[in-house]
């Protein structure tokens, strides 16, 4: 799956967080590179801690992994 | 140094003594240094804890200028922060909501806990890399405004330099030392808001005193006469007044609120009604309680939040109705006066104004109070020179 650009707006646009959330862990699992995965995780993270989803820790621990989050 | 206004009148015994020059309630310069000494500097009403009941509930309050956030964290502590992102400034919360997890700044993203902890800097590092050694998060959490709750009041110390709460709220609380009970807020049904254009110690003044009752309040004092009402005057802390012959609302099915436990014989038919300097006017009754607290919006406009309590978590909802009301008409009916003062204090030639020497102790009272607070800081910032 790639991240859909009209997803993504409509979720910003109905502040869905729990969406974005989603929507941005989908494209770091997909994303062919280290750093655009980092990059989409990050987002994805950032949703998670806001909406506190069920991905945090998961997302979390990836990013800790790669050597992104405390 | 010249000072902005001379309180030497003030300070006078009540017999003797002018009221507050008019720049104290009409000049930007007196609002912004009465702001430090009387409100900042002193621990103010903010809201009420029921204002946040939930854990993760947020409302924004713009309190002298300065913007606030209260909270009710994760674990159920209601907490004060100045709702600034610790990043670029950025307004976090824009009205009220639910937090459900992180408080995430709209700006760029640093997310908080609910205990005020960042917790996220996305990209702080560069693109996908979210952290820094330069940026050190246990350092920049959110500032937090020293903050304590009394009788469901939040009050907040905002420059962090007042005595402990319990010192220096220590003559009111051990006054209505019987009445610390179980506080339960009416709900939706039991609050209200008045905006008037007064400067909000014209509030304060003409709660504290009875003087004022059969002409403004002929309703009330068609049973609550003013021989039989007394004055409250604890310099330096509070004033107010008292009656004795309160009576219950009954509803039209003879219900009544139940009464607080263990109360002396006393409140049968007593009622007290405290000014608690700077900003908050609280109401005790046998069977339920109020407390008002005054936002200043700046010197010229005051918003009167009013919340009323009761002994027992569930209540009878028409009982309760006709509660507000009648509160609410006697609030209504004292905007003319603190609007009216207002007003006349535009008038140049006003020199603050006599007090009656046995019916206005409680104004005097707080006057001396603002006039010996104001006068201390501008000792402290002479001495600063």
């Amino acid at each position: 799956m790639t991240l859909s650009d009209q997803d993504l707006l409509n979720a910003h646009e109905e502040g869905d967080t729990a969406r974005l959330c989603t929507l941005y862990h989908q494209a770091a699992l997909t994303s062919d590179h280290i750093h655009a995965a980092c990059f989409y995780a990050t987002h994805a993270y950032v949703f998670a801690l806001e909406c506190d989803h069920p991905l945090r820790p998961e997302i979390r621990a990836f990013l800790v992994q790669h050597g992104r989050e405390e | 140094m010249e000072h902005l206004t001379d309180l030497s009148r003030v300070k006078e015994p009540l017999g003797k003594a002018n009221g507050l020059p008019n720049a104290h309630y009409i000049d930007p310069a007196v609002f912004a240094e009465e702001c430090d000494a009387l409100l900042f500097g002193q621990w103010a009403g903010l809201a009420v804890a029921a204002d946040v009941p939930e854990a993760g509930d947020a409302k924004p309050i713009t309190f002298m200028g300065m913007p606030l956030l209260l909270l009710r964290d994760r674990n159920d502590k209601v907490r004060v922060f100045q709702n600034t992102c610790r990043h670029r400034g950025m307004i976090l919360v824009e009205k009220p909501r639910k937090i459900e997890g992180a408080i995430r700044c709209p700006y760029h993203s640093w997310c908080y806990s609910t205990e005020g902890k960042l917790v996220s800097t996305p990209h702080v590092g560069g693109p996908g890399q979210n952290t820094h050694r330069d940026v050190d998060r246990a350092t920049l959490g959110l500032t937090e405004i020293r903050s304590h709750i009394w009788r469901d009041v939040v009050w907040v110390n905002v420059d962090g330099q007042a005595p402990e709460f319990e010192m220096a709220m220590k003559p009111v609380m051990e006054r209505w030392a019987e009445f610390e009970r179980p506080l339960f807020h009416g709900g939706a049904d039991s609050k209200f808001v008045l905006s008037v254009k007064s400067n909000w110690k014209l509030a304060v003044e003409n709660y504290c005193e009875s003087y004022h009752l059969p002409w403004v309040h002929p309703g009330l004092n068609s049973y609550s006469r003013l021989e039989d009402h007394y004055n409250i005057e604890e310099y330096g802390a509070y004033s107010g007044q008292g009656t004795l012959v309160y009576r219950q609302l009954v509803g039209d099915n003879g219900a009544k609120f139940a009464d607080f436990d263990d109360l002396d014989a006393k409140w049968d038919t007593a009622a007290e009604y405290l000014s608690v300097y700077p900003n908050v006017l609280l109401g005790m009754h046998r069977d339920h309680a109020f407390a008002i607290v005054l936002v200043p919006n700046g010197p010229e406009e005051t918003e009167e939040n009013i919340h009323l309590y009761y002994a027992t978590p569930e209540t009878d909802a028409e009982l309760r109705a006709k509660n507000t009301e009648q509160w609410k008409v006697v609030f209504e009916e004292d905007i003319f006066v603190v609007e009216g003062m207002q007003r006349g204090r535009h008038g140049v030639n006003f020199d603050g104004g006599r007090f009656s020497p046995v019916m206005d102790g409680p104004t005097h009272c707080f006057h001396d109070w603002v006039a010996g607070k104001v006068i201390e800081r501008r000792a402290i910032s002479n001495a600063a020179e």
